[in-house]
């Protein structure tokens, strides 16, 4: 017998519904350097912040600032590589490497630099994984929320094009940008999440910016060729930045 | 003597990346390394240290008790710098 058509085609792996989004603030282009100021930084420390960690932390701060003590994730396909690639060029000139530069590019500098920030000793956590870094560092972060949902659960994603010396296709548009999203009861906004096979080739466009558009429409889906995901809202109040 | 100082100066601010400071702000005896005076830390003691070393040259030894005098001030290391090129 034949299986009907949509079997075949939707190979479900895993769904997780009910993500509460109760705050979200995006930071990229114009906007990023419009919230560069981060009051809330120490000017000894804020020197040190990369371009990347600025706005990493002025999300984290829009989304957080009246909720102390919120555990974090977060999640970045490249982190401060953009550091390292300078700390690397400086190794082949057999230079000395920079210390600042040293101690702030692990791909947690940014979440060790929110818990020394706000003076936050509750757990964070890392998360890369390549062109999916953002549906899993927010796959981990619902986790963490479900373990004890009377705590909210801080998730900011952020991410900067590669240096051209890695010479990847191009530039990709808002490449460089932040999402803040806060998990917490009531959320304005609960998304179902659910991954299967992909029947569809990798789209172009980067995941995070995918998702974002489900929260502005309801529903938004994105493939890398191998898994689908596809996020949608499963409550019907309105969202607004 | 005063090009040198200011040179050391405007190395302080552009290795440290001062952003909101002036090389002039620096008074020639304010302590570098106390929160009474400009309140760096000890990352910028090494970052500083390395932008010594490419710009003059220096070889400096870590485990002299002296460095932490020659670093103290930008009076200090300007005598530091004469003494040593």
């Amino acid at each position: 017998m034949e299986m009907p058509q949509t079997q075949k085609a939707q190979v479900e792996y895993k769904s997780f519904i009910g993500i509460p989004v109760s705050r979200w603030v995006f930071r990229g282009g114009a906007e990023s350097r419009a919230a560069g100021s981060l009051g809330f930084v120490d000017p000894m420390l804020r020197r040190r912040l990369s371009p990347l960690a600025k706005m990493t932390l002025s999300a984290a701060y829009e989304c957080s600032k009246d909720v102390p003590g919120v555990r974090f994730v977060y999640a970045s396909r490249h982190g401060e590589l953009a550091r390292t690639t300078v700390m690397l060029e400086n190794l082949a000139e057999k230079e000395p490497l920079s210390p600042t530069s040293f101690s702030l590019s692990v791909l947690n500098a940014s979440a060790g630099l929110f818990s020394m920030i706000f003076r936050n000793t509750a757990p964070t956590t890392a998360i890369s994984a390549c062109k999916s870094s953002f549906g899993y560092g927010l796959l981990e972060a619902f986790l963490q929320f479900s373990e004890n949902p009377g705590q909210p659960v801080l998730y900011v994603f952020s991410d900067e094009p590669l240096p051209a010396i890695y010479g990847e296709e191009g530039v990709k548009e808002n490449a460089s940008h932040a999402i803040g999203l806060l998990l917490r009861d009531p959320p304005v906004a609960r998304i179902r999440c659910s991954i299967s096979r992909s029947t569809r080739a990798a789209v172009p466009e980067l995941q995070s910016l995918a998702f974002l558009k489900c929260l502005e429409r309801g529903r938004s889906d994105w493939s890398d060729g191998e898994k689908m995901w596809l996020w949608e809202r499963v409550s019907e109040t309105n969202v607004s930045a | 003597m005063e090009n040198l100082k200011n040179e050391i100066k405007k190395l302080i601010v552009e290795s440290l990346e001062l952003e909101e400071m002036n090389p002039d702000d620096i008074g020639d005896d304010v302590p570098l390394f106390s929160e009474d005076g400009l309140g760096l830390d000890s990352i910028d003691a090494l970052e500083l240290g390395i932008a010594l070393r490419k710009k003059y040259q220096l070889g400096l030894d870590s485990e002299d008790s002296s460095v932490r005098e020659h670093f103290s001030s930008v009076n200090n290391l300007v005598a530091f710098v004469l003494g040593r090129v």
